[in-house]
């Protein structure tokens, strides 16, 4: 794989399990190769269960048991590379969270400490990572708040006095502190009502913007992929299936899986009754022979059932893992 | 100087309840007896030093309560076994609620083998009672009683109780969303645990604290009726203990045998309604905004 000199993060033949007991295991993240651009905005996108959210926990190296991850995750840091899961995490803790990676959890508006103000969020943070005391960290977050475009009083709140769309705005605000470049944002609008996640995709994207640094968006909203990302990456159990320019793939999705999503989205003036694709996602315990989403294809063939397809480039920064397009 | 106003602050809105107002006014009541008994005359100790069964008489502060049947006073009596009650309640609350508080954080937050034992050892601690075993410590170690072991032979069972009750606390709130973004953000687990943790468990680590105060003094009591406290000293227990030796409830010396029950009573009533104004305070929804 040729090393583009703007990848800030590159991730090679990464595995995630979750190492139940001896015998059982959930491979959860199985072989996946991807390169994040400084500047873009990419969308992860998938069912429940296929993975998505283990890839960002790996490629973040919070590694809780009993997650366990192989692989490398080089991080691009000042001209060089740091391998994330190899260094320890003492060493991820201080020098690699938040500072160059950080992240904004999914239901976003309820992670805030209800016994600490605002403001002593914004400061903990600033004291522990720049080593410096509680009030000149305080100093920086008032003015920091100012910048993002928050009024200086919310630091004296409790979470509670504050709205849900406001308490979300500062939980990115909290992310973005230390100026990291890339961003996690793990199903950040989930379980919140259409006007709280514009307010939320629109103060993100303006943000990434300014900072010019990567968003990882993980969702499974197709809606959300239409409307920010720039670059799209689907995942079926465990398993990256199709790497596409968004809108590319919305208008035309190569692999069956991604087909099927794309149809599934309601469109204005049609009026012909949805079909679901049939079945269930596998068991990531005991994943299926050959292709692992045959058993629910409509195409097929004997092939998918007896080996793995590679993922295949289909065209230049369009890469899709299905038979149809190995050119056989 | 904002640590003193929250203490002002904190202050302020606990006398907003008239519970803990009413409790307040007990508790200073007893402690201003238990600091009388530092003045008391020497030969309060001695018996027969006064006449014996004396009614309460108002010619003297001695005689104030009247005297029992060894010709000791009453008033001086009971003011050193309430200090001394006092003491081994709160070394008992001292040494018990901070173990619990260690080993249930510690049972709350580890995960694995660690947390699996922590519980085996809490757990029978909970489930066995602890009367019959404090009887059999106290039989053993009779020879070195004091007022300094006692408190040591109850920890060994006070602890539990509390270790229970911070685990729980601990587990909701280890697996609370902010705690899990905490540490996504860097900020290492023992971090976690004081800044994170802990300003949830330590409202009830209050609660826990009086209430193995008062736990300590009732349990006391109960050795000491079996005649198995610190006979030598005066506690309010003991004192108990010499009443009914003499058969003082018998016998109709009602001014022996009420001052001890009283105080028992009022010890209990004060630290309750503390306690439980400290708890309903702990939501941090009724505390002042801003």
């Amino acid at each position: 794989m040729p090393v583009e000199t703007d990848a800030v993060l590159k991730a090679v033949n990464v595995y995630g399990e979750y190492v139940l007991s001896p015998e059982i295991s959930i491979k959860a993240v199985n072989d996946v190769s991807i390169q994040l651009q400084r500047n873009e905005i990419v969308g992860i996108a998938g069912e429940s269960g296929c993975g998505k959210s283990t890839l960002i926990k790996v490629l973040y190296g919070f590694l809780d048991p009993p997650l366990t991850a192989r692989g490398k995750v080089m991080l691009g840091v000042t001209n060089n590379y740091i391998n994330i899961l190899s260094v320890s995490e003492d060493y991820r803790r201080e020098n690699i969270w938040w500072k160059n990676i950080s992240y904004i959890p999914q239901n976003s508006m309820n992670v805030l400490n209800p016994f600490m103000r605002i403001g002593d969020h914004f400061s903990e943070v600033l004291s522990k990572h720049l080593k410096i005391s509680k009030s000149e960290a305080y100093k920086i977050a008032e003015e920091y708040i100012g910048t993002m475009g928050l009024r200086k009083d919310v630091l004296k709140a409790f979470p509670h006095q504050l709205s849900g769309g406001m308490r979300q705005r500062i939980v990115v605000a909290l992310a973005l502190q230390l100026k990291p470049s890339i961003i996690f944002a793990d199903e950040p609008t989930t379980a919140v009502d259409v006007i709280l996640q514009k307010v939320l995709l629109q103060f993100l994207t303006e943000k990434q913007k300014e900072l010019q640094n990567t968003l990882v968006l993980v969702t499974h909203d197709m809606g959300v992929h239409a409307m920010i990302t720039q670059r799209m990456i689907v995942m079926y159990a465990g398993k990256i299936i199709e790497e596409a320019p968004t809108e590319n793939l919305f208008e035309d999705p190569k692999h069956p899986y991604t087909q099927a999503l794309v149809r599934s989205l309601p469109r204005l003036g049609d009026e012909s009754p949805k079909i679901g694709l049939g079945g269930v996602p596998p068991d990531l315990k005991n994943p299926p022979l050959g292709c692992k989403f045959h058993p629910r294809c409509p195409y097929a063939a004997d092939v998918c059932r007896k080996e793995e397809p590679p993922l295949i480039e289909y065209e230049k920064g369009w890469k899709v893992r299905c038979v149809l397009y190995s050119g056989r | 100087m904002e640590r003193a106003r929250q203490i002002v602050t904190l202050t302020r809105s606990l006398l907003n309840f008239k519970r803990f107002k009413l409790g307040l006014i007990i508790i200073l009541f007893l402690a201003a007896l238990s600091v009388m008994s530092y003045f008391s005359p020497e030969q309060h100790k001695w018996w027969y030093s006064y006449p014996k069964d004396r009614p309460p008489q108002w010619s003297s502060l001695d005689l104030i309560l009247g005297t029992t049947t060894n010709g000791r006073p009453v008033f001086w009596a009971v003011s050193n076994a309430l200090t001394n009650s006092l003491y081994i309640g709160l070394f008992t609350a001292l040494i018990g609620s901070h173990v619990g508080l260690l080993v249930g954080l510690l049972a709350g937050t580890l995960r694995g083998r660690l947390e699996q034992a922590l519980i085996l050892l809490i757990d029978p601690f909970i489930v066995m009672p602890g009367l019959p075993i404090l009887i059999i410590f106290a039989l053993a170690l009779k020879q070195t009683m004091s007022i300094y072991t006692v408190p040591i032979i109850l920890s060994i069972i006070a602890w539990a109780w509390p270790a229970r009750n911070v685990r729980s606390i601990a587990l909701s709130v280890i697996n609370r969303d902010f705690v899990t973004i905490a540490s996504y953000s860097g900020i290492g687990f023992f971090n976690i645990l004081i800044y994170e943790v802990m300003p949830y468990i330590l409202g009830w680590h209050l609660t826990n604290f009086i209430n193995t105060i008062i736990w300590a003094i009732g349990m006391e009591t109960a050795l000491a009726i079996f005649g198995l406290s610190i006979l030598s000293e005066d506690t309010l227990g003991t004192m108990i203990y010499w009443i009914l030796n003499y058969g003082a409830v018998f016998r109709g010396l009602w001014w022996w045998v009420l001052p001890p029950v009283i105080l028992l009573v009022l010890i209990f009533v004060g630290f309750y309604l503390i306690s439980i104004s400290v708890s309903s305070y702990l939501n941090p929804r009724l505390r002042g905004g801003g």
